[in-house]
């Protein structure tokens, strides 16, 4: 678990010095949620606000997430992981732990500019631990079919068609708790059933990762 | 037990056969020079010895462990090739101490400052790799392969870009390194191994011992 630590902390750190990923995904956050507050009726803002927020984040995820180990490859950095003395499950660990983290930092960014642009009345640390939870789940999901997508060169297109129909659950449940949220009450079961699905995912992948990660 | 040996391994990308029926073995303490053309097998030989690969058939071992999959084996193993494996981002110590960190070396910082020293590397220790010219990569790859004193080292077309200076003086530790470690020295050029105590050759992906 140490070195999964070592491996999220060599990836923030790279990537508050090259900003190539955060500064994206906050700019690519920002500009769908400008869209949707500019594009949607005022009347029906309230019932669709927080199924949009949660859009945002799913494409946002989609783009970025697979960075972590896209740039690895790219950089040729990968191979150094290969060769040194960690399982392939720790990698992944490690690239999860980041992306988190990532993720977590975009979204203190861009709640409470969607909560201004959509003048929401929703009790805020509840949105923001229900999406934290949706967001974690896609983490894994999306870092962990990453590789499945390195050696492709239409990577970019390729997955997001593996990894909708794999995170529908999540995304499916996510609608529920965030309909919920709209009339200000917070459905657990969905909740419940997204960590749920979430470990079980994470279970397929460590145990699968170190037969996809040799080539 | 042998430091690294290769039992009839074959390993081909799509239909392109790479290697082919390749065994040869390393002693513990033995330096084998390793030359041949472009596109022979030679990187491809680094490769599976390191781990990186998995052979289609046959067998690697690594003091007695298949490298591909005995990920603790690789504490042993020093790789470095052309490709520098190194972050941009990050600077020549905070490249040194991630892999140091990766490999649980011991008195990380002391061994960092003594690779540096040696590959004349101080004066850039605080820079970005990517501010860095080629042959300063090119070094802080192989002083990143020496960071866990492995006791077998893969260096593969590792001198490419390194200036004279530096290049002799690479080759001079290395074969003070003889003796000590099991060293596979991939190259192009004989005069580099000289004085290895075998080479062997690649050709069309078949290995041949060379005479010395």
């Amino acid at each position: 678990m140490r070195k999964a630590f070592e491996i999220a902390k060599k990836d923030l750190k790279i990537e508050f010095r090259s900003k190539g990923t955060i500064n994206f995904m906050i700019l690519f956050s920002l500009i769908v949620s400008f869209m949707f507050s500019i594009a949607i009726p005022k009347n029906v803002v309230n019932d669709v606000a927080l199924p949009l927020l949660l859009l945002v984040f799913i494409f946002v995820g989609v783009l970025g997430y697979s960075r972590a180990f896209l740039k690895e490859a790219e950089m040729e950095t990968l191979d150094g992981l290969k060769v040194s003395p960690i399982s392939p499950s720790t990698i992944l660990v490690g690239k999860i732990i980041y992306n988190c983290i990532l993720i977590i930092l975009i979204e203190i960014t861009i709640l409470p500019i969607f909560f201004a642009l959509f003048n929401l009345k929703i009790n805020f640390i509840l949105l923001f631990a229900s999406i934290t939870i949706g967001n974690l789940a896609f983490v894994t999901v999306i870092s962990s079919l990453s590789v499945l997508v390195i050696k492709s060169r239409a990577r970019e297109l390729l997955m997001p068609i593996i990894a909708f129909p794999i995170s529908f659950p999540v995304i499916s449940s996510m609608i529920v708790v965030m309909n919920s949220l709209t009339f200000g009450q917070l459905n657990l079961d969905p909740l419940i059933f997204i960590s749920l699905y979430s470990a079980m995912m994470l279970t397929v992948s460590i145990l699968v990762f170190d037969y996809l990660f040799v080539e | 037990m042998k430091a690294l040996e290769f039992v009839n391994i074959k390993k081909k990308f799509g239909n392109n056969i790479v290697l082919d029926n390749v065994t040869f073995e390393i002693e513990k303490k033995e330096f084998v020079g390793m030359i041949g053309n472009n596109a022979a097998g030679k990187t491809t030989i680094a490769k599976i010895a390191s781990g990186l690969l998995k052979p289609n058939d046959g067998e690697v071992l690594v003091f007695n462990r298949k490298p591909y999959k005995d990920f603790k084996v690789k504490k042993k193993i020093g790789f470095a090739s052309h490709n520098t494996m190194l972050y941009p981002e990050l600077t020549v110590y905070e490249n040194l101490r991630f892999y140091g960190s990766l490999y649980d070396v011991q008195g990380v910082d002391e061994k960092i400052e003594d690779l540096l020293k040696l590959f004349n590397l101080n004066d850039v220790k605080n820079k970005q790799v990517k501010d860095l010219s080629r042959g300063f990569k090119q070094r802080v790859a192989i002083a990143r392969a020496l960071m866990n004193d492995p006791k077998l080292l893969i260096l593969d077309e590792v001198t490419t870009g390194l200036d004279v200076k530096i290049r002799q003086r690479f080759l001079n530790y290395l074969f003070e390194l003889k003796n000590t470690k099991a060293i596979l020295f991939i190259t192009h050029y004989d005069s580099e191994i000289k004085n290895c105590d075998r080479i062997i050759e690649v050709k069309g992906g078949k290995v041949f011992e060379k005479s010395i």
